[in-house]
């Protein structure tokens, strides 16, 4: 049906709520799925009136679209979950061990989620501030050594519980900027060190 | 009962919360450190296992990740790779949760480590609006409240609206 040349070209992720399995719903979906091509997560709520049967039915019609993008995925919740918070009831291993698994500025900034999460990130055992740290956090704009000393001494400052693994990598940073951090560093609580290449 | 790990046409039986039986070798099963656990102690192979916490639908995905891993050799780790990739694809959210607390609470190391990267990788590089609505986390902050832990972590919301 879709006989399109275009593509979207920009498109990366796409929510649709309420998703009852209609036809014409459906073919919306393989267009966004067929035709752009750095899609990466397509998000499905759907419909609370749809029976478990017709849910699966559905997830696996998504399933077999053909994908333009070779990193897009679909994933769909139902209304078993509704519009329950399902992330932030999760046992708090299971939550650190999320959190452990992105960079330490994405697990930062679910800091803003809510009051609940505002200091869950601080407590993560696996601290890894290395070259791709330092180059992700400031790739906005060229780096600042102040802003760069300020950021890790937040991190460290913050901290709160025991860490397993801590690897701290600030080749560009002068000497002057890591007095604050070597204070910080003195008290941690680390168990394994296996980095420290600041001096 | 000591010689029955290495006896691996053995089978015991799980229960799922919702009442399901399932039949399960047991070399399959021990890649629940529960399972071995309970195995090692007391557990005679006759018991059925009641697992209260996991529903049928989920057990089912959750033992066919651990025949899987059971059944592979350890020359086969490119082959599971892209199992456990391909395991997690296009899954519904609801089952991606109830797979990592089965995960969790069966001490199955390895598909609580992919399910909870998958949950990562959905959270990451996104602007917390938008992992707020996906997970329907309700934002209990006051708008002061909130200038005041985006000020506390400025660093890393830099770029992000």
């Amino acid at each position: 049906m879709f006989q399109s040349e275009e593509t979207l070209t920009k498109l990366l992720s796409v929510n649709i709520d309420c998703l009852r399995g209609l036809k014409p719903q459906l073919l919306l979906i393989k267009l966004f799925l067929g035709c752009s091509p750095k899609l990466e997560t397509l998000f499905v709520a759907l419909s609370s009136q749809l029976d478990l049967n017709e849910r699966f039915k559905i997830s696996k019609e998504l399933s077999q679209f053909p994908r333009l993008s070779p990193k897009a995925s679909t994933m769909s919740t139902s209304s078993d979950f509704g519009r329950k918070d399902i992330i932030s009831d999760l046992p708090r291993n299971i939550i650190e061990s999320i959190l452990e698994r992105m960079p330490i500025r994405d697990a930062a900034r679910t800091s803003i989620l809510s009051s609940k999460w505002r200091y869950i990130w601080t407590t993560i055992s696996q601290l890894v501030l290395d070259d791709q740290f330092f180059e992700e956090t400031f790739r906005i704009k060229p780096i600042v050594q102040r802003e760069l000393a300020i950021a890790v001494e937040n991190i460290l400052l913050l901290r709160n519980g025991p860490i397993q693994k801590f690897v701290l990598c600030l080749p560009v940073l002068q000497f002057s900027c890591c007095s604050d951090i070597d204070d910080q560093l003195d008290t941690l609580p680390v168990k394994e060190w296996y980095e420290g290449s600041h001096t | 009962m000591a010689s029955s790990i290495e006896n691996n046409n053995e089978k015991l039986t799980l229960k799922s919360s919702d009442g399901e039986e399932f039949l399960v070798e047991k070399h399959v099963a021990l890649q629940s450190t529960l399972l071995q656990n309970m195995l090692d102690s007391d557990c005679s192979s006759a018991d059925v296992i009641p697992l209260p916490k996991i529903d049928a639908r989920t057990l089912a995905l959750v033992l066919g990740y651990c025949k899987k891993h059971a059944d592979a050799s350890s020359s086969k780790q490119g082959e599971l790779n892209s199992f456990d990739s391909e395991f997690l694809k296009d899954m519904d959210m609801g089952a991606l949760f109830n797979l990592v607390l089965a995960a969790n609470f069966m001490e199955i190391k390895g598909l609580l480590d992919i399910a909870a990267q998958k949950i990562a990788d959905t959270i990451k590089d996104k602007p917390h609006q938008e992992v707020r609505e996906i997970f329907h986390v309700e934002n209990d902050y006051t708008p002061e409240e909130e200038a005041a832990v985006r000020e506390e972590n400025r660093w890393a919301f830099e770029g992000f609206p």
